[in-house]
Formats: structure tokens, sequence, C-alpha cells
């Protein structure tokens, strides 16, 4: 259908490309060699049924996992073999769905720890200031414990954490689980936001109505296979798309 | 008689304190409970009495040897056993830091054999405030495990070290994503921990005497106090530790005093029955 | 020479029983039994008592593996909710546990000096030391029927459940209840099969003491156990067979080699237990043998993983 997102890796406009990546635990492979691009200062979100894949994905682009075959290039630079400790410093952010701060450790020490282990993506005191500005809930007690704020508010100290390293890619793995709709609808215009100041964004969605509005492209994630990428303004018109997905969603 | 009674528990349950938050660190960046601390404990005395006893350097300088040693030891340990386990699960790692355990405590004793050694140190005539008879022993063991446990808080609280520590335990995924590196991490809690072992077990040594089985005599106190305090909470190891030392001191006045080890069985029992969680803990540890 | 391969066999015979019964706890249901010669010693002690307070051996039998059942399946209910580590420390207790009592109970079990002359069961065979070979043959039968039915355990969907149980974690909490009756049912045949290796032991020697039950006993089940292959009952044997042997033929190395003392050639193979355990689980956490598995073969045991 759309040939906008697989475009030649040469003159690559994709901030983050994943060639025939294949991941799973043991033998079990879940996901069975997917190709993404997910473009420079854009939004893409992969949408899937459950057990399609998406959270093994999404870990494994992270580096939680070893990939069983593929690759993965951020910015041009090859990460495939690197480990999720090495993988910050590179460029990759990662929001991981719920458990998205050190609970047990205060706001400002979880603020702390986005960048102290971090070699060379530390922000200056001006971007600092201008990424807590996106999130004015945080505006907390900074030796509250991270565990006692709301799902909102830790979803939104999760993301203030990523962004702080300055990441290249900042992927999110449902951001909107566990929260109220008015909270899903302002966190889906952080994202825009964030997107909107320069950072590519990847972000994995089972609320596809929520998504959709924000996203620039789109990523339908089958069985562990890529079964159709497309500009996100293209899949809202396609009725048999618009029916499968956003009206089991909805 | 009971305040005696009470204060010999504080000071028995200060050294246990000391093994337990060792075992609470170790756990909660390792998810496995670390039962070679039996082992750690006779070999860190045994470390403190050769640098005491036969090379003549005073118990003090005996003490830090100890626990540079013991630390060597338990960053070899975790590069030759621990760490090609990592991964294969908790019940493997604890059945090889038992065998980790049964090394130690053997070596002690095919060096130095099963003969009962004691440090060189003038016994002291205990002093006598209102009615309490205080050794000097008790004083030294209160002093080194307060200076200890702020130490470790120091280190918990306020170093880079000990955030990267908390992070670990918090969340070892969202670590690694935060570029905290875990074996690191790891290494430095076992320099940590041998450093706290070492310590109990000279203030072990001091109490009564050095033989390939005092470590051993610890564990079931050790873990009790941990396990009572919550895995993974060294505030509450602490505190766990402190019980079972007044309750151990205090069960000789309806139990035989040969029954005292008993206490410590009975706790884990309760802890297990009743509150799972332990004291302070934070998180069930129920599966 | 033949009395002493029938102390042997014997020997090799009651530890076999030991292992089989750890296979049975920690190699098939992953649950580690720190405590094994607790149960080892309430089996031996309480078959004595019985034969010594004139029930004939098979009472005597019968009630060492109840009572000792009835233990195990306590100390599994008590850590049955929990993460399988604590049941380890538990056990471990319950070791303790028994080895106070034992000491300070003297009016029971006569304290340090133990009990002597229990009076044991053979099976009057002809010939020179035949009542000696009659109990090695009681002894065999013993270890044929515990074979048996730690085989057959492992063999019904019991014994498949539990390995699934074992291997992965997301099974057993979504099998819950289930899972924990069956664990415990398994703990307890367990500690009635060590109550059984108690029972021949106590007859054998015909004279018990706290010594005889240190916590050495456990680790040489688990050197038989991970040597023999976690789960498979044939390598126990096999694991038994050959830990046996070392260890009473290590024996005869005090003779060639004078300038070791006793205590530090016990050490010295306590050390060896030690590194053995540590160097299998690294390097052949299958064992010499392996493991009886129907159709999971194809399965890898151990998840990738996630590097960090």
């Amino acid at each position: 259908m759309s040939s906008d997102v697989t475009s030649n890796p040469l003159v690559s406009d994709a901030a983050l490309e994943v060639r025939g990546l294949r991941l799973g635990y043991g033998a079990t492979e879940i996901v069975k060699g997917v190709d993404i691009a997910a473009r420079r200062g854009a939004v893409t979100t992969i949408i899937g049924p459950n057990g399609s894949g998406k959270s093994t994905l999404i870990r494994g682009l992270a580096g939680l996992l070893r990939p069983l075959g593929g690759s993965i290039w951020l910015e041009g630079r090859d990460l495939t073999a690197l480990p999720a400790v090495r993988r910050v410093a590179e460029g990759v952010g990662y929001v991981p769905q719920e458990a998205n701060i050190f609970r047990n450790l205060g706001v400002a020490e979880n603020l702390r720890l986005a960048t102290e282990f971090v070699p060379g993506r530390q922000s200056s005191a001006r971007e600092r200031d201008e990424i807590l500005a996106l999130f004015p809930d945080l505006a907390v007690r900074g030796a509250l414990a991270a565990g006692r704020l709301s799902g909102g508010q830790r979803q939104m100290l999760a993301m203030a954490c990523a962004l702080l390293a300055r990441p290249s890619i900042l992927l999110l793995d449902e951001p909107s689980a566990g929260l109220s709709p008015r909270l899903v609808a302002e966190t889906m215009q952080t994202v825009r936001e964030v997107c909107d100041r320069g950072v590519s964004i990847l972000m994995i969605e089972q609320n596809v109505a929520a998504a959709l509005p924000v996203s620039d492209q789109v990523v339908v994630l089958v069985a562990g296979r890529v079964r159709l990428q497309s500009a996100a303004d293209r899949l809202l018109v396609d009725h048999n798309l618009h029916r499968l997905y956003l009206g089991e969603a909805a | 008689m009971i305040a005696q009674l009470v204060l010999n528990g504080l000071v028995t349950g200060m050294v246990v304190a000391l093994g337990a938050v060792a075992l609470t660190l170790t756990y909660s960046i390792l998810k496995f409970p670390n039962f070679a601390v039996g082992g750690m404990i006779t070999l860190g005395a045994y470390i403190a009495w050769l640098v005491n006893v036969p090379l003549g350097l005073p118990l003090p300088g005996a003490a830090v040897l100890a626990a540079i040693g013991l630390a060597a030891v338990m960053l070899a340990a975790d590069r030759f056993v621990f760490r090609p386990l990592r991964d294969r699960g908790a019940i493997t790692l604890l059945v090889a830091a038992m065998g980790l355990s049964l090394i130690l405590e053997n070596i002690c004793r095919l060096a130095f054999g099963n003969v009962a050694r004691n440090f060189d140190v003038d016994p002291e005539r205990p002093w006598r405030v209102s009615g309490l008879r205080i050794h000097p022993e008790q004083v030294t063991t209160a002093v080194v495990t307060v200076a200890a446990m702020a130490g470790l808080w120091l280190v918990l609280r306020h170093t880079r070290l000990g955030r990267a520590m908390r992070a670990v335990a918090d969340n070892p995924d969202l670590a690694a994503v935060r570029g905290i590196d875990r074996d690191r991490v790891t290494r430095r809690t076992w320099v940590l921990a041998a450093a706290l072992v070492a310590l109990s077990g000279v203030l072990i040594g001091m109490d009564r005497a050095i033989d390939p089985l005092m470590g051993w005599a610890y564990i079931i106190p050790v873990f009790a106090a941990a396990i009572l305090g919550g895995l993974g909470s060294p505030g509450g190891a602490v505190l766990g530790a402190l019980l079972i030392g007044v309750a151990q001191e205090l069960s000789v006045l309806v139990i035989e005093p040969n029954y005292r080890q008993v206490v410590g069985f009975v706790a884990i029992a309760l802890v297990l029955l009743a509150r799972p969680r332990g004291l302070l803990g934070v998180e069930e540890i129920r599966r | 020479m033949i009395a002493f391969l029938v102390t042997i066999l014997t020997l090799v015979a009651i530890a076999a029983i030991l292992a089989l019964a750890l296979n049975l706890q920690w190699g098939l249901c992953g649950m580690v039994n720190f405590g094994l010669v607790g149960f080892f010693a309430l089996g031996a002690y309480a078959a004595a008592l019985l034969s010594l307070a004139g029930a004939g051996p098979a009472l005597a039998l019968l009630g060492a593996m109840v009572i000792t059942a009835a233990c195990g399946a306590a100390v599994a209910a008590l850590s049955h909710r929990l993460a399988e580590e604590y049941l380890a420390i538990v056990t471990l207790g319950f070791g303790e546990v028994v080895r106070l009592t034992l000491l300070n109970e003297s009016w029971l079990t006569g304290g340090a000096l133990g009990l002597p002359g229990i009076p044991s069961p053979t099976l009057r065979l002809p010939g020179p030391g035949g009542e000696h070979v009659g109990f090695l043959v009681l002894c065999l039968i013993a270890l044929a029927l515990a074979y048996l039915v730690v085989e057959r355990l492992a063999r019904a969907p019991f014994g498949r459940l539990m390995r699934a149980v074992r291997d992965d974690d997301v099974v057993a909490a979504t099998l819950g209840k289930d899972v924990v009756r069956v664990r415990i049912a398994a703990f307890a045949i367990g500690c009635a099969l060590l109550a059984l290796g108690g029972a021949l032991h106590a007859w054998h020697f015909g004279y018990i003491d706290p010594s005889q039950f240190t916590p050495i006993v456990t680790a040489y089940a688990f050197m038989a156990v991970i040597a023999g292959g976690r789960g498979s009952n044939p390598g126990i044997l096999v694991g038994a067979g050959v830990v046996m042997l070392l260890i009473e033929g290590s024996r005869f190395l005090k003779d060639v080699v004078d300038f070791v003392a006793a205590d530090q050639l016990a050490a010295l193979r306590l050390i060896l237990i030690g590194a053995g355990l540590i160097l299998f689980l690294i390097y052949r956490p299958q064992g010499l043998g392996r493991e009886y598995r129907r159709s999971a073969a194809s399965f890898p045991t151990v998840p990738a993983p996630a590097s960090s």
C-alpha cells in the first residue's frame, strides 16, 4: 500500500530503522522479522491485537531482549548488539508500561537518575527547565516517593526522565494504559508536543482512537509481522481498517 | 534481670543486624537469598584472627583487613559462581550459595582445624551501671554496629552508588534503561555486604570463640531478622535483628536456654503465617 | 571382604533412597530441602524408638514414615504461599530444631549418647554373615519400592505438572491452588521416603546418636542429585553410588597419606562436595544422566535471558 515509510536506508529520513528483526524467548519466536522505519520528527504508532508482539518488539528496541536476528539502526548507527544499558547513551529513550518509574525512590531522585548514568547526554539547565515545563503536574515535593504519585503523574515523570537524557528516539509502551479518558487525551497531547519540539517518537498503543489523531505514521502488527504501514491520515479514511481497529478499540 | 537480658539481647541483635542487612542488600540486587552468609561470617572471623594473632596486628586493623579480604573472596565468587548462574533462577543460585558456604567454612577448618580460637584482646572487667553489667565488648559492638549502619545509610541515601543500588533493587529493567550497569552495581554490593559480614564475624568472634561452625550458628537468626524485616528493607532487617536478639535472650525465662536458637525459626514461621511482607517490607514475598 | 562389600552396598542403598527423595522434592518440584538431614533423623529416631518399644518392623516403619511425612507437610504448608526460596530457609530451621531436640530431650532420645541396642529386622539367609546379606536384601527391596514410587510420580500427569511448575513461574501462578496441594503432597511423600532411609539407617547400625545426623548428610544428598541429574531417577541411583563410593573410598586415603589428619580429610571432602555442586550447576546442570521427558524435549528449560 504505502511506500513512504519503507524508504531506502541509504537516503533515509528515518530516525530509527528496524530490518528483519526477530525477537522471542528461548526458541519461541514472537516477533517474526519486521521492518519498520520511524521517521525523524514524527510520531510513529504501532497498533495491533493483543499478543501480536507489540510489547516484545518495544522491549527488543529498548535492548531488554537480545535479538534472534535482524538489525536495529538509530541515526545510521547499528544498535543491534548493544544491551539496554548502552543504548540510552546512543540516544534511545524508553518509557515502559506502568512499571515506568522507581517507585521507592523520590521524585527528585528519579529525575536525577534520568541522566546520572548516561555519559554525555546531560541536559543543560535551560533544556531541563523547558522539559519540566511540559509536565506541570510534576510540581510536587521532590522527596515524595514516586510510587505515591497518581497514574498520570507517574506517566509524566517517566516521560520527563526519558527526555532529560535527550533521546534521538523516544519509545513509549502504551502510554495510555491504566489512565482515565481525560488523562489519556492529555497524555496524547503531551506526546504531540514532545514530538513537535523535535523528538522522534515510536509508540505502542492499544487505544487506537486516542493515538491516531496525534500520530503521523501507523504500523499494524499482527502475529509478529507487519501487516501494514501507512500514513496516519490515510488510515483514518480507510474504512476497512477504521472498522477493524478503531471500531473495536473505541 | 529482665533489663540485663534486654541489654544483652540488643547487643546480640546488633551483631545479627550486620549479617541481616548484608543479606537483604544482596537479596535486593541479586534476587536470591545468599545462603553463603554463614561461611562468610566464619571466613571473615578467621581472616581477622590470622591478622590479629599470628601476625600481631591490633584488632581494629585486623577487622579492616578481614573486610577487604572477604570482599575480594566474594568478588571472585561473584565472577566464578554467581555470574555464570545469574539467569538460572533463584533456586539454582541458592543451592550454589550453599555449596560456596561449604567451601568457605571448610577452607577454615582445613587451615585452622576445629580448635576454638580467640582474638588477642585483654579481657576487661564489666562495668556496673545502675545494676546492669555492661561488658566493654558490648560497647564496642554497639559503637561499631551503629557506625556501620550510619555509614551504610549515608551510602544508600546520598551517593551515586546508593541511588544505583536502590534503582536496581526497585526495577532492574528500568535501571538498565537508565544506563545503570547491573554487573558493576552487583560487584559493589558484594563488597559492601562482605565488609558488613566480616565485621559481624569479628564481633561474634569477640563475643564467643572462633570456630568453623560459628557462622552456621548464626545463619538462622540472620535469615529470621531479614525475613522479619521484609527481605529487601535494610531498616527492617535492623529492627528484625534487634527483636530476634531480645526475643532470644528473653526466651530463657520460659524455655530451656538450649533452645534459644529455636526462637529464630519460630519467628520465621510466625512471619510467614501472619505477615509475609515482614515488618517494614514493601513487597509481598508471595508469588 | 564380602562383609565389607555388603556394608558398602547397604549404605549405598540407603543413600540412594535419600537421593531419590530429594530428587522428588528438588529435582522434580524445585522445592529445596536444606533440612533433609532433619527429616532423615526424625525417621531414624521414630523407627528406633518404636522398635525399642516393641513395635514390629512394619509398624515402626509405618509410624516413622507417617510422623515424618506429617512434619514435611506442615513445613511445606507453612511456606506454600511464598516464593520457593523461603522453603529453603524454613527447612533449614526445621533441621536445626530437630537437632536441638535430639540433643536436649534426653528422656526420649538419649541426648548426645543416643539410642543403643535397636532391634532390627532381617532375612535369615544361610551362610556366614547371612543376616547382613539378608538386611541388604531388605534395603534393596526398599530402594526398589522407593524407585518405583518416585518414577511413577515423575511419569504421571502429576510429574509433568510439577516440571512445568518448576520451569515456569507463569504456569505456577495460573494453576494456583491445585499446584499448592500437589506440591505439599510431593514434599510429604519425599519426607516419608527420607524416613524410610532413616529407619533402615537406624536398623543397620543398631545405634543412633545426633553426631550421625549432621548437615553433611544434606550436602551429600544434594551432590548425589546434581551429579545424577535433577529429575532423572536412574541417574540418581548412579549419582548416589558414586558419591557414597567416593566418601567411603576416601576413608582409605587416611591410611595412605598419614600426614592428613582425619578432620582435615573431612574438611577437604566437603570442599570438594561444595565445589562439585557448583561446577555441576554451572557446567552440567543436567548431571551425568538425562531427565525423563515425554514430549517437552524440544522446549528449552531456560528462557533466554534479558540482556542487561
